[in-house]
């Protein structure tokens, strides 16, 4: 399972790649995985609330519909467009054209409360056993 | 909790890289190498399934075609040796215990092929009814069963067999040698494609699966797991138990009245004769969600003229339609208010409600259409 380092991960399988303020949110190679071929994401609109922890969205699957949570606080500034049309590039790139919104963070303290690549490489070997 | 069972094919599922799940208390293969690259593979060429979960049952002797009529809706007084029925098992009340296959091997030999979930209960239940008359066997521990499914099923067995399989007619039962190994076979099948179910005794069940796949590699069939099998047989809406048919649904309910044959003194009879007299209160339709692709999932409620009237009983993305199809329970009132094919209806997708139109079942139907053949049996 890929866990690119650079990045920060939640526990709920999504990541975080920050550039000054702005947080680029998707969800994770084992989040997708888990799921399965995905068929349909329903995310926020642009100007949306998100609060750290709450749901902002959902995805679904062949098998199952998920909640996706906000892993920071703040506003949504961009939402990816390409993926009502082509939702399975979560799939295939999770880390990369897969990403799902991009979120003008209000307290960069949220932050703290993320894990590393070695964090969430670990919290997955504990989720294993 | 016990440790979940495993079938004689679990090393070979590992072997081929399937990712697990716990079904039935058989930790079973839910896919390969995807359950959308798996449905398709069904459809345009051949899927080979392990279904070694299932219970097999037989009964036989003078008496056994007794137990039988009195246990199932449908009538096998008119199955014909080396044929297979669609059958029900029904409560007094009319309520479901279980679907099932019944095959005839002899003039008084019968085979039952019973849902997993059910094995215990159905085992009890018809036990119970036969009351020692019949001979009565649980054979499921020593029986795997694999299910070859597609357009290029019957050829793929055809140069395996060494009897002419191609022959077989649909929801027909033969025997005979499939890769050296002893096999019941019969075209029958829960895909809404051609194919057939292969029952062989444990030890020769993975040398007859690798045989298939090997035989199959040419027209790229594949092994296909749990969770293509349940969006196959949405599909072809079939239903299955747990879900469209429970202690609280009737086969009237359900839409299976073509194997419900009243007028014969079976369990549940008298039940099922009053709900077709006096009307059903419930009914089972299929849905379409109109707009996106949100799926109308297990459990959620389902809404007519802005008032909920039922719930979903199964949905999921349908890969050969490429769009989210559903089954729900709607309740009814007599004939007067009976749903009908165009109508539209509302269904709580999380926080809104979604329009769904009430569309024919099956969702997808091959040319020549597998439905067909089993309303005549």
């Amino acid at each position: 399972m890929e866990i690119p380092q650079g990045l920060k991960y939640s526990k709920e399988h999504e990541w975080v790649a920050t550039e000054d303020i702005v947080a680029t949110v998707g969800i994770t190679d084992h989040a997708q995985d888990q799921l399965g071929e995905i068929v349909y994401i329903e995310l926020p609109a642009v100007g949306d609330k998100v609060s750290k922890d709450d749901p902002f969205g959902v995805v679904e699957s062949v098998k199952a519909v998920s909640d996706i949570y906000a892993p920071v606080t703040g506003t949504v500034i961009e939402i990816n467009e390409d993926l009502p049309e082509s939702p399975e590039t979560v799939n295939e790139d999770p880390y990369g054209d897969g990403w799902l919104i991009k979120v003008k963070i209000t307290d960069l303290s949220d932050l703290e409360d993320l894990m590393d690549a070695d964090e969430y490489a670990e919290l997955l070997a504990r989720e294993k056993e | 909790m016990n440790a979940p069972k495993r079938t004689v094919l679990f090393d070979l599922h590992q072997k081929l890289g399937a990712r697990m799940t716990v079904f039935a208390g058989f930790e079973m293969p839910v896919s390969y190498s995807g359950i959308i690259e798996e449905h398709l593979a069904v459809r345009n060429s051949a899927g080979i399934f392990d279904l070694s979960h299932m219970g097999e049952f037989e009964i036989s002797g003078p008496h056994a075609l007794g137990t039988i009529e009195r246990a199932f809706t449908n009538s096998a007084a008119r199955l014909k040796q080396g044929h297979a029925q669609y059958t029900i098992m029904c409560a007094q009340d009319g309520g479901t215990i279980d679907d099932l296959i019944v095959y005839r091997l002899g003039p008084e030999r019968y085979m039952l092929c019973v849902n997993a979930s059910n094995t215990d209960t159905d085992r009890e239940w018809i036990a119970e009814l036969n009351g020692g008359r019949a001979k009565f066997e649980d054979v499921s521990e020593a029986t795997a069963l694999v299910a070859v499914q597609g357009p290029c099923a019957v050829a793929i067995l055809a140069t395996l067999a060494d009897f002419p399989i191609a022959n077989v007619a649909r929801f027909g039962v033969a025997g005979g040698l499939i890769a050296g190994i002893t096999c019941i076979a019969a075209r029958t099948g829960y895909t809404g494609e051609d194919g057939f179910e292969l029952f062989v005794d444990n030890a020769g069940a993975r040398r007859l699966f690798e045989a298939i796949l090997d035989a199959g590699a040419g027209v790229d069939a594949k092994p296909v797991g749990l969770g293509a099998r349940d969006t196959l047989r949405l599909e072809a809406g079939l239903p299955l138990y747990g879900h469209e048919l429970d202690r609280n649904s009737s086969p009237l309910e359900a839409g299976l009245a073509a194997f419900v044959k009243l007028g014969r003194p079976f369990i549940g009879a008298a039940a099922l004769t009053a709900q077709r007299d006096r009307g059903l209160k419930k009914t089972l339709v299929g849905l379409q969600t109109d707009d996106g692709r949100m799926v109308a999932r297990q459990g959620y409620r389902v809404f007519r003229n802005g008032d909920e009237a039922g719930v979903v009983t199964s949905g999921t993305f349908a890969p050969s339609i490429q769009r989210p199809i559903a089954m729900a329970y709607l309740a009814v009132a007599g004939a007067k208010n009976m749903p009908a094919v165009g109508e539209s209806l509302e269904v709580a997708i999380r926080e809104r409600k979604a329009r769904a139109t009430i569309v024919p079942r099956p969702f997808y139907r091959r040319d020549e259409p597998p439905a067909a053949s089993a309303a005549r049996v």
